[in-house]
């Protein structure tokens, strides 16, 4: 058993719409592997269809030797972690029971959870008392950290995440970008992130698979495709996110 | 569950056990003899009639009479009487040939009341008046044209008629008539009773059916043309009973046999018009004349005992507690059912759909031609009553199910699939709770509805405050019809304000944050 996401000629089309055409990509464990992209390139509905809740119209998906079907509950989902943009918390539940919805209903015991979430409250940097209170009472930020501490709170293998920090302001994000990174380092899963922001990710990916259109135009490090870029539009992705205009040239 | 929705169905699973334990200790039976259960139709002549049915069989002391007044109509009160719902009722000669034997002109009390006594049925004698129909006239056009009797119409073909559904579409009604007679009107249109008589008053029409006892012809200045062919049938007042009833309460049903003969036309009309005019209460005009006649032999009781006892009987009190209980029943089948299907109907489209175009059909019956499919299947009283309104509470609680479910974030659910949820898992964890606003919502609009709809369980014996409307309407009071109105106007806005109080315990902190 070979241990990777494995996607083989993979295509999706919504509404006679293709969204993605023959996908062919492996990601390997134990890395963080970015799925770039602007809007419509087909980057979530990728991520979509590594987690199960969509099927492919042709081709297969298979995680750890075992292929990918829509099933009830997700196929992979104790082995795990998913996070979206502004946190997809249950706005009736208080931050603890988001927390620990899925783990109380596979029948954990009250003390081992409490022990989890006090665990996880620290990893993340999370304020205790913020965990009684409802989504809608927190920050952008918390919500996030709240967020990530549900996808982590099995302690899966895999851990999705989709634009995860898109709704959060540049001060807050970098915060949050800092504990990502360093919660994948000490957790050593396999991450697949969704975002559709260069820095984002060179700063998170070991791989970047770059789509466009439904294909994927490159797969490699940042360097790969800074320096060898596979098609024109790599360049174009690459060189249109302004840089900061220098002190000088403000002043003058 | 949540402890919340565990709140809700201990308080409505309570509210039930109150209710029904209660229904059972008010339905002891009181006398030595048991209760004898007095029907009546709703209009004045019957609830005369009926109360003093009613105030004979207290005077004999041998039963408790209990009051189910303001029946639907004749056929409805003979089906309750046959099936056991009620004992007895004074009804019509003519109404009960039209209904055992359908050859009305040729048969015989006698031939009648063999017929009744082989479906169970004893048969008192005549009271004395005929209520039947009659073509009624405006005094002033009777004088002018010469009309006396219904010959004389013969002449006069731009006479403009409105008759009341019933006499438009009886096989002895204006059709036949007409043929009978040879007479010819330009205008016939139908129209109920009592606008009818205003019609007539302000000149928008010159003819209309009347009943030969009514009590406001005075009133209405209106002339009755004599029926000179001998067409229309006798409509005879005689006591009706349960054929158990004569050997369960031999006493009381010779008193009620006393009233034979003491009726005659002016004496009815006297006592329809003292009660239709407002002079008297019903139960006042009964006693009155029933100790005028000397049939009744206990003491008068003590003074103002007319006024303090409620001229229903079953007082305010009962009638809520009827009313609400046929609210809640109902309310709790339609949540039972109505939340399901909701869901159900989100899940599979076709089928939710094809379900939701059934209840909304269902909604379209109006309530009284609901209650007529019923009858022959459920008898009468509550449980058709609860049945009609439980299909009535079904499409307000599904529908809000429905769109309460669609309009949850799409993304949101997603998210609780990937989370490794199944699909009960989130239904009763994500689904249910985020939607609790709307189908509490729906709830509170089918109480609402039911509490205003269960008025028309009056009409087939069920109580509630609709006994009070129809008791008003039949003899235009509009006191008493404000007696069932009010209380119904605060019984809705109770509920509403229940539920306001509930969507606090019940609806998510986080979602009305």
């Amino acid at each position: 058993m070979r241990l990777m996401v494995l996607i083989a000629g993979v295509s999706k089309r919504f509404a006679e719409k293709p969204v993605l055409t023959s996908v062919q990509l492996q990601l390997a464990t134990g890395r963080t592997h970015v799925l770039l992209g602007g809007s419509g390139s087909g980057k979530t509905t990728l991520l979509r269809l590594i987690a199960g809740t969509l099927a492919p119209d042709t081709g297969t998906i298979t995680v750890d030797g075992v292929q990918i079907a829509v099933r009830d509950p997700c196929l992979l989902a104790d082995r795990l972690g998913y996070m979206t943009q502004e946190g997809g918390l249950f706005p009736h539940l208080r931050a603890a029971e988001n927390i620990g919805l899925v783990a109380r209903v596979r029948g954990w015991k009250p003390a081992r959870l409490a022990a989890r979430l006090a665990e996880l409250t620290a990893v993340v940097g999370l304020e205790e008392g913020l965990l009684q209170r409802y989504p809608a009472q927190l920050s952008g930020g918390q919500r996030q950290r709240v967020s990530l501490m549900r996808a982590l709170f099995l302690n899966p293998q895999y851990i999705l995440l989709d634009e995860p920090l898109g709704a959060v302001d540049p001060i807050i994000r970098r915060e949050l970008q800092e504990t990502l990174k360093r919660v994948f380092n000490e957790l050593n899963s396999t991450v697949i992130l969704v975002t559709h922001d260069l820095g984002e990710a060179a700063f998170f990916g070991d791989t970047i698979t770059l789509l466009h259109q439904g294909l994927v135009l490159q797969h490699g490090s940042f360097t790969d495709l800074a320096l060898r870029p596979a098609h024109p539009y790599v360049s174009e992705f690459l060189m249109a996110q302004r840089p900061i205009p220098q002190l000088g040239i403000l002043g003058s | 569950m949540t402890p919340r929705w565990r709140l809700l169905l201990g308080v409505l699973a309570a509210g039930l056990l109150t209710l029904t334990g209660g229904g059972g200790a008010a339905a002891a039976p009181g006398g030595p003899a048991g209760r004898i259960r007095v029907a009546s139709k709703p209009f004045t002549e019957s609830y005369i009639l009926s109360e003093m049915v009613a105030q004979l069989i207290e005077d004999v002391g041998e039963a408790t009479a209990e009051r189910r007044f303001g029946l639907g109509g004749p056929n409805l009160v003979v089906e309750a009487l046959r099936s056991g719902e009620v004992d007895v009722d004074v009804n019509y000669t003519g109404a009960l040939l039209h209904l055992f034997l359908k050859e009305r002109s040729t048969a015989t009390l006698e031939e009648l009341r063999a017929e009744l006594l082989h479906q169970g049925l004893a048969l008192g004698g005549a009271l004395g008046f005929n209520n039947t129909y009659a073509i009624a006239v405006r005094r002033k056009t009777s004088e002018e044209l010469h009309l006396r009797k219904v010959s004389d119409l013969r002449g006069h073909p731009e006479l403009r008629g409105a008759f009341t559904a019933d006499f438009l579409n009886f096989d002895d009604g204006f059709y036949k008539l007409q043929q009978v007679y040879g007479v010819a009107l330009s205008s016939v249109k139908p129209m109920q009773h009592a606008l009818a008589y205003r019609a007539l008053q302000s000149g928008e029409i010159d003819l209309t059916d009347a009943y030969t006892t009514d009590g406001t012809l005075p009133q209405f200045e209106l002339t009755l043309l004599e029926d000179d062919r001998d067409f229309f049938p006798k409509y005879y007042g005689v006591i009706v009973a349960r054929a158990e009833l004569v050997q369960r309460c031999p006493r009381s049903w010779a008193a009620l046999r006393r009233l034979e003969g003491q009726l005659d036309e002016q004496t009815m009309i006297g006592l329809n018009a003292g009660v239709d005019n407002k002079l008297r209460s019903v139960e006042e005009t009964a006693r009155t004349f029933l100790r005028a006649r000397g049939l009744l032999h206990k003491p008068e009781p003590a003074l103002a005992s007319g006024v303090a006892r409620s001229v229903l009987d079953s007082g305010l009190a009962v009638a809520t507690y009827e009313h609400l209980t046929l609210v809640v029943i109902s309310l709790l089948l339609s949540c039972l059912l109505g939340v399901p299907l909701g869901i159900i109907a989100f899940h599979y489209r076709k089928l939710g759909q094809l379900l939701v175009a059934a209840t909304g059909l269902l909604q379209t019956i109006p309530s009284l031609a609901l209650l007529c499919f019923l009858i022959p299947v459920l008898g009468i009283g509550a449980l058709p009553t609860i049945f009609a309104l439980f299909i009535y509470g079904l499409l307000p609680i599904a529908q809000s199910t429905i769109s309460g479910l669609q309009s949850l974030e799409p993304r949101l659910l997603e998210t609780a699939r990937i989370l490794g949820l199944t699909r009960l898992q989130r239904l009763r964890l994500i689904e249910l709770p985020l939607a609790s606003i709307s189908i509490l919502g729906g709830i509170k609009t089918a109480a609402v509805i039911n509490v205003a709809t269960a008025t028309i369980a009056a009409l087939i014996g069920a109580g509630g405050y609709g006994g009070y409307i129809t008791r008003g309407l039949a003899m235009n009071d509009i006191p008493t019809i404000l007696k069932g109105a009010i209380p119904t106007a605060l019984m809705a806005v109770g509920f509403h304000g229940f539920f306001e109080i509930l969507d606090r315990h019940l609806v998510p902190e986080g979602l009305r944050a």
